[in-house]
């Protein structure tokens, strides 16, 4: 059952609008190149902070991008392997090194 | 910054009623199965979900272990050996029920999960003869590898498997759905005069669209709460180990709606939060969890030794993976930090032995020294299957050039956390305070229903999958029962709409944002309700909270549907800090077991304080009550007392559904 749009929220009703929020990481990186904009990223993410584009076609806006969990889902849905990436911020890439051999342990 | 419309359509001032038998609410682990219970027992259900139900909640990309499934044909140990181990461990603040319920049903889920098409077994034989699988059943384990009661499974198939299937028995599924309130019938008559839900309001967040959801039982899953003491609000995913969109929204309009809590009062010191001190979960070296039994080196190379709960030095990988001589059996796992001696399994030597030995700063996880097939279990499987690593670490770091058998992974700070935090950056961790429920799950309130990490003292992901479903179908039991659904007052829904919409209405230049209040409050709780805590304080902090509820809340702005969710998420924040600081006010002690300190109660733990204070608050006045650690009796009798049906029809997975 739907009730009328009730007259308080008619002001609004000329639709909704965003500004994408600035972040200091970006966790998302598409390519459009590989990218058919099927938003299939966009409807999987559960902080939902991927929009669709208003080209169709195109890849879809991180429109919030300081909310990513880096969860990778977006990634794991893609159909077209390469179209969108995942990167941990600067600040949280371990570091790793080559192993030293047993032999050369000095002990 | 370009400004943008919004691409879903504008449904502010729309109101969608709809009606079921049970309702859930939030679509996580322990949501999915409450919802698949009920409708397995020909209820009519809906699920609401605050994100997208394919991949949502904490194991929404996957888990690795799955505990405690002491019924699996491979197991030496039972559900009562485990689940009074636990409580013994947790020395009784300690959910006996959710623990039990776990112990003897997780089995019988995880055989619901692979019917459902999700991956619990090594059908490729990938592992054939190792030493942690089974080559009968091909049944993988962790931990420890003589009692086999951890599995190691394939969790990144869950969450689909799950959504298929409620698909298939016809669960509506709300998506982009956020529960923010409980309809409350006080009505004489039909409930007998007590409290009793008949569901819950929500907003659709891409329209903002009203929606009221009538049932007749309802199932809270919303998870725990998050964002109270630690925040940042440029990388706000990453302020917690859990999900953001798991806040406690559930305990919010529990509290709102007079629901019980227990143990609120339990924080303790941080040990993730990727925006600043510490490293993506699983994605450092180390070797808890996901990585036990990593072989660790410092940094020239010298092997860390592994000890057992005597201090004996173990010389093999394998050894790692067993008892002590004389131990039956060793508890490993997600809530499981420093474990008693009864329960303590293998480990490296303390950090600050290490130290004093002359062991070098870095220390590395070096997988190059284990057995091939440990190697590829953590790296590629554990490591893959785990939440939040298949993608931005196994993936990532292998397209980096990583490889285990040629680099090591660099460990920071002490601990698996790769973390060092203040004392009074506080988290819900290791069993935290949440709604308080009687041996069927079902709150102070009749017809409201918890399971998962919402519970109080909750476990790990196997605990949500068993609790869900045995709330859902105590849910159904009682929906069945009844024959209308509570009255709801129509006042409480135009209220709840009125304050869902309201931010939609502040001006920009006359407002503040969602993340200025967030910071705010978690600053508040920092200084009044960190790791020492007097009466003084907490009243000062309820003061602050309560003007920042009457002065700042109305001021809150938002644009669209979007920032209407983060705006009731901050409000909800507000709640639960309220609620643990009226929690700390009551515990008129200190204690161990909660990780709680008091300056002016110094005395730990005192015999006469030892028991549960149970807080709510009703119509405004905040009401205490205690109760005992022990409240749930024994757990085998009271279980098979309720679930004489159960045990005959389902366990063990002996019913065929269609
Ligand atoms: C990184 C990580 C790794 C883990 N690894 C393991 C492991 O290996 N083994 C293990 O046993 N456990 C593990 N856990 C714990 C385990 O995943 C959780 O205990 C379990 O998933 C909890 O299930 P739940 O259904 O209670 O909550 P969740 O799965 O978190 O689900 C809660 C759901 O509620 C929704 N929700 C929240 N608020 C609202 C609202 N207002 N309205 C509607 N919906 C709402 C959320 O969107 C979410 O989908 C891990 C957890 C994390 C975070
Ligand atoms: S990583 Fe997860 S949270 Fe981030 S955009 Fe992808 S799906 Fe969303
Ligand atoms: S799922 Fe892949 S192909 Fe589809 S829109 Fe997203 S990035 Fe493009």
């Amino acid at each position: 059952m739907t009730h009328e749009n009730d007259s308080c929220a008619a002001g609004l009703s000329a639709g909704y609008s965003y500004r994408p929020v600035p972040c200091s990481t970006r966790p998302i990186i598409y390519n459009q190149s590989l990218c058919i904009g099927c938003n299939r990223c966009a409807s999987v993410c559960q902080c939902d902070i991927l929009l669709p584009s208003p080209v169709k076609g195109e890849h879809p806006i991180v429109a919030y991008p300081g909310e990513c969990y880096y969860c990778g889902a977006c990634v794991m849905v893609c159909p077209r392997k390469g179209a969108i990436r995942l990167e941990h911020p600067l600040m949280n890439q371990a570091k790793y090194v080559p192993v030293i051999p047993e032999s050369e342990v000095l002990n | 910054m370009t400004e943008y419309l919004w691409p879903y359509p504008n449904e502010a001032g729309q109101t969608e009623e709809t009606s079921c038998d049970v309702l859930v609410l939030g679509g996580g682990l322990a949501g999915c199965f409450a919802a698949i219970a009920a409708a397995r027992r020909g209820q009519s259900v809906i699920l609401v979900e605050k994100g997208a139900t394919e991949k949502s909640g904490s194991g929404g990309t996957g888990f690795d272990h799955w505990e405690s499934a002491c019924t699996n044909p491979c197991s030496k140990v039972t559900p009562e050996e485990i689940a009074w181990a636990y409580v013994r461990e947790q020395d009784w603040y300690s959910n006996g029920i959710g623990h039990y319920i776990e112990c003897r049903e997780g089995y019988d889920r995880l055989l619901d999960l692979e019917h459902f098409g999700g991956k619990i077994r090594d059908t490729e034989d990938e592992f054939k003869g190792a030493e942690f699988r089974d080559d009968e059943t091909k049944f993988m384990f962790a931990y420890d590898y003589r009692n086999r009661f951890t599995l190691r499974v394939w969790g990144s198939t869950f969450k689909p498997a799950l959504t298929r299937e409620l698909k298939r028995l016809g669960v509506r599924v709300y998506d982009r759905t956020e529960a923010t309130g409980l309809i409350v019938s006080r009505r004489e008559g039909g409930c007998g005069g007590k409290k009793c839900c008949g569901g819950a309001f929500a907003m659709d967040v891409h329209t903002g669209k009203f929606l009221i959801f009538r049932a007749k039982s309802t199932v809270m899953c919303m998870s725990r709460p998050a964002r109270v003491w630690l925040f940042n609000p440029d990388t706000v995913g990453l302020c917690e180990f859990r999900p953001l969109q798991s806040i406690g929204s559930g305990h919010a309009m529990g509290w709102r709606a007079g629901v019980e809590f227990a143990m609120m009062e339990k924080s303790v010191r941080a040990e993730f939060s990727a925006a600043g001190r510490s490293f993506p979960p699983y994605g450092t070296g180390n070797n808890h969890n996901t990585w036990y039994a990593a072989t660790m080196v410092d940094a020239r190379g010298v092997e860390i030794p592994y000890v057992d709960r005597d201090g004996r030095e173990l010389k093999t990988v394998s050894e790692r993976y067993y008892p002590a001589p004389g131990q039956k059996f060793f508890l490993k796992g997600g809530v499981i930090d420093n474990p008693k001696y009864e329960y303590r399994g293998p480990e490296t030597l303390d950090f600050d032995e290490l130290i004093r030995r002359g062991y070098q700063l870095p220390f590395y996880a070096d997988l190059s020294r284990m057995p091939e097939s440990e190697r590829r279990v953590i790296w590629g499987m554990m490591v893959g299957e785990e939440a939040k690593t298949k993608i931005p670490i196994y993936q990532n770091y292998t397209d980096r050039g990583f490889d285990p058998e040629k680099h090591m992974l660099q460990s920071y700070g002490t601990g698996w956390q790769s973390a060092n935090f203040l004392e009074q950056e506080r988290q819900f961790f290791g069993a935290p305070g949440g709604v308080m429920h009687d041996w069927d799950l079902q709150t102070n309130i009749d017809g409201l229903y918890v399971a998962g990490d919402e519970t109080f003292a909750s476990d790990c992901a196997g605990a949500a999958c068993s609790t869900g479903y045995y709330a859902g179908r105590k849910a159904a039991e009682s929906a069945s029962a009844i024959d209308s659904i509570p009255h709801m007052e129509r006042s409480d829904a135009e209220a709840e709409k009125k304050r869902l919409l309201a931010p939609l209405y502040v001006k920009e230049e006359d407002g503040i944002s969602w993340k200025e209040l967030n910071m705010a409050v978690s600053k508040a709780m920092q200084n009044y309700c960190g790791g020492v805590r007097c009466e003084a304080l907490l009243m000062e902090g309820l003061d602050l909270l309560g003007r920042f509820e009457q002065e700042m809340v109305p001021r809150l702005y938002g644009a669209n549907p979007h920032d209407l969710m983060r705006i009731h998420e901050v409000m909800d924040i507000l709640t639960v800090s309220q609620i643990v600081l009226h929690a700390s006010l009551a515990r008129k002690c200190s204690s161990e077991p909660l990780f709680f300190r008091r300056s002016d109660y110094p005395e730990m733990d005192p015999p006469q304080m030892r028991h549960h204070i149970l807080l709510c608050n009703q119509d405004g006045e905040i009401k205490t009550r205690e109760l005992s650690l022990d409240y749930f009796g024994d757990l085998k009798t009271e279980y098979e007392r309720r679930n004489a049906d159960y045990m005959k029809e389902e366990a063990g997975g002996r019913k065929e559904w269609q």
